[in-house]
């Protein structure tokens, strides 16, 4: 399987503010890829850096196999841009903007248009701008999966939207899923958790990890450890986050979970252990403990 | 879509969205065309003086114009990254062709539609000013049309493009205004430059934006050329337009002499001479030419003592039935200490030499008669008199001699402003004797003479006149009570 997006060591700068350092990921193709990270984090720049919309200051992004800075209006005919950052054009109505954007796209389907916007509920008689937020969401998702783009790049699309909405674009993007591989940011995990199948994590401007989500899962556990001594090992392993310690348990994460490799590490670091839980954690414990390692950190 | 299809498509839909600017602005001309219309005979009532209310579209017409501009350049703005168009498959190329298509349509087209309909319609020969209209097109577009796109291109919205573009309107009205008010022969060169410059400093900026989207850089570079451009335009030389101009006519060794003419009988002055200046009249005989085909331009006069200090005083040039007449204001120190002794005067002069006369006979009942290079010329009374007048499109009648019309000599119009949107210029002369003039004659009248003439030729004439005394051609200061 190759990759249809990727980028190298793709740095931006805006004067003394470092807002992407040295990212370096891929998505594979037919990949949902969740870019997850708090709000500053850098990902709307990245997605934005990847579109072209502004040039990096250093490292590069292949995006459907061209430079990014190289991206010219040809290439979006095979790629899709939703943000909630764009001005759609307001005075339009749903039905002109359906049209209006037909014939520059020689794969639009028509009849997919037409099952979108009747899925979405949305009025073809009314100018956009006169939409609500979800509604403009809906409107541009329609406006970009209407010709089956090969690449879909989505900017916080449920930022601020209902529950129902959120839904009902979701299921839209599962729908394309196979044919399309789709790039969403987020800060929402509960959102990403449930169609994402590769993860991406930022902060401040840096790359934290990118792996599959089934791996990313795997990968962290919530471990309790009863001790008939209680006593903290020293030093303290790095991949051990948030230890907490009650006379008799210590509970930490792991974030490289191997059955026999922690459970070793664990019995050799402490002393009189009488019982080891390893628990999975969702997704949204894991961005909450490496959100919360990194302000630690900081 | 090919690029063209794709401007077309995107023109169709700026149609579309501006389709109430566009009514505004098809009104706007219309009643530029309505109230420019006048016919002679409306002239004539108005005792030969035009209608000036058409002149609020002159102003109107360029500040809708460059809002529409604005908008329709707005609707896919270049600069910002949140533009929808921008991650559509937009060809730049069809971009840019779909503007200009539509401010070729809903500017250029109409301004032209309206100026032949307004020229046909006031009874002048379309064929005559044909050339005249597109080459008023050319301007427009070059001085104006595409410095304002350009500066929309550099903006997102109504309110970034509007002080800058007012910014940008008074930096190239400055030459503008000076081109409009120095009514020198010469100045069509540095307007010519001036209309260059601005054509290609906005040109490059409107393409360079269009094709790499560099906004703050590209606004810099037009900053930066525009200051250049202005300092280029305000100091070049006369000498370097006059060797353009020669070089394109054709510059041949003039048939002609200027001489030092004789001092004028010094009337008895009832002022107390100025205690500052003492103003000299030095004559300037033509010889060899008709003096009335030679008018002169920024005329530099140097004055030299023996002992070698030099004076270039403020000099005005009046016409004479001879030549040419400069009136030099010394300062009074100099005067009195050079007055009576040996001068050197060092003249230098740009000439231009008019010919190719043509002779035409307008009758003296106000039926109108149209001149080639002059235009429809005729009588029209006024109060108890009859006045000459003629009318042109899109510049001011041009030169012409007659005995019976007093014109002010050697005098080929302004240039005018670059954009001329109400065409038709009207231009009115007293005739001579106002007495012999009356409204209702006593007996039929001779048909009154006009000959037209263009300017034939340009020569750079310098003059240097040894052992001039001032005193002997000195005047007295003018009597302001009289």
């Amino acid at each position: 399987m190759s990759d249809v997006l990727t980028t190298h060591d793709l740095s931006k700068r805006y004067r003394k503010l470092l807002a992407l350092d040295k990212l370096s990921f891929s998505v594979p193709e037919g990949s949902v890829y969740g870019l997850l990270g708090p709000n500053g984090a850098g990902k709307t720049t990245a997605l934005k850096l990847m579109m072209n919309l502004h040039p990096p200051t250093a490292g590069e992004a292949q995006v459907l196999g061209v430079d990014s800075r190289k991206l010219e209006g040809r290439h979006f005919e095979q790629i899709g841009y939703v943000s909630e950052n764009q001005d759609q054009p307001g005075w339009m109505k749903l039905s002109y903007l359906l049209n209006y954007l037909k014939p520059f796209y020689p794969t639009w389907d028509e009849k997919r248009a037409k099952e979108l916007v009747s899925q979405f509920r949305l009025p073809l008689d009314r100018p956009i701008k006169h939409f609500s937020r979800g509604m403009q969401m809906k409107a541009s998702l329609a406006a970009s999966l209407a010709y089956n783009p090969k690449l879909l790049i989505l900017d916080e699309p449920f930022s601020g939207l209902d529950p129902l909405t959120r839904e009902e674009l979701i299921e839209a993007l599962l729908e394309c899923a196979p044919q399309t591989s789709i790039v969403v940011s987020s800060h929402d995990l509960a959102d990403i958790e449930s169609f994402a199948s590769h993860i991406g994590y930022l902060d401040k401007g840096t790359l934290g990890f990118s792996e599959e989500l089934a791996v990313l899962t795997g990968r962290f556990r919530e471990m309790e450890v009863t001790l008939s001594e209680p006593a903290l090992p020293a030093p303290w392993p790095a991949h051990w986050l948030r230890p907490e310690a009650s006379p008799a348990v210590v509970r930490f994460i792991e974030t490289h979970f191997d059955p026999e490799r922690t459970f070793g590490e664990i019995r050799l670091l402490f002393r009189g252990v009488t019982n080891i839980e390893a628990n999975p954690m969702p997704l949204r414990s894991i961005f909450v403990t490496l959100a919360r390692t990194s302000q630690v950190a900081v | 879509m090919t690029t063209l299809q794709q401007a077309l498509h995107i023109f169709r839909k700026d149609v579309r969205e501006f389709r109430i600017e566009l009514g505004v602005v098809f009104l706007l001309t219309l009643f530029l065309v309505l109230v420019n219309v006048q016919t002679w005979e409306t002239m004539q009532e108005r005792g030969g003086f035009s209608l000036d209310d058409g002149e609020i579209f002159d102003v109107l017409l360029p500040l809708v114009w460059g809002l529409l501009i604005a908008r329709v350049i707005h609707a896919e703005a270049l600069p910002g990254d949140r533009h929808f168009w921008l991650t559509r498959p937009y060809s730049r190329a069809g971009l840019i062709l779909a503007k200009a298509l539509f401010i070729a349509a809903f500017v250029n087209l109409p301004l032209f539609v309206a100026q032949a309909l307004i020229v046909s319609l006031d009874g002048l020969p379309l064929t005559a000013y044909i050339g005249s209209m597109l080459w008023n097109q050319i301007t427009v577009t070059v001085v104006f049309l595409v410095p304002i796109a350009a500066v929309a291109s550099l903006t997102r919205n109504l309110a970034q493009f509007l002080p800058v573009a007012v910014l940008a309107t008074a930096v190239i009205a400055l030459p503008v205004l000076e081109a409009r008010y120095l009514q020198e022969a010469l100045q069509w060169v540095r307007a010519s430059i001036g209309t260059v410059l601005v054509g290609s400093i906005a040109g490059t900026v409107l393409f360079l934006q269009y094709k790499r989207r560099k906004t703050l850089r590209h606004a810099l570079y037009g900053a930066v050329a525009t200051f250049a451009g202005l300092v280029f335009y305000l100091t070049f030389p006369q000498s370097a337009a006059f060797a353009i101009q020669s070089t394109l006519s054709g510059g041949r060794d003039a048939q002609f002499a200027l001489k030092l003419g004789q001092r004028r009988p010094l009337a008895t002055s009832t002022t107390t001479p100025n205690r500052y200046r003492q103003l000299v009249e030095i004559p300037i005989i033509v010889e060899g030419a008709d003096p009335r085909n030679v008018s002169m331009d920024a005329p530099q006069l140097t004055f030299r003592t023996l002992s070698g200090v030099t004076r270039r005083p403020w000099t005005e040039t009046a016409v004479r039935p001879q030549g040419f007449a400069h009136i030099v204001a010394f300062e009074r120190e100099f005067y009195d200490a050079a007055s009576n002794s040996p001068v050197t005067v060092h003249a230098e002069y740009y000439l231009t030499q008019y010919g190719n006369e043509q002779s035409a006979e307008v009758p003296p009942d106000g039926t109108p008669v149209f001149i080639p290079g002059l235009g429809q010329c005729g009588t029209a009374p006024n109060y108890d008199r009859r006045l000459f007048m003629c009318r042109s499109a899109f510049r001011p009648p041009g030169s012409f001699l007659s005995e019976v019309v007093t014109t002010t000599r050697n005098f080929d119009g302004w240039l005018g402003p670059p954009i001329t949107i109400s065409p038709v210029k009207a231009r009115t002369y007293e005739l001579a004797g106002e007495g012999a003039n009356p409204i209702a004659p006593a007996a039929p009248e001779p048909p009154l003479r006009i000959v037209s003439r263009e300017p034939v030729a340009y020569f750079r004439y310098t003059l240097d006149v040894p052992n001039v005394r001032l005193s002997d051609f000195t005047i007295a200061e003018p009597n302001r009570e009289q």
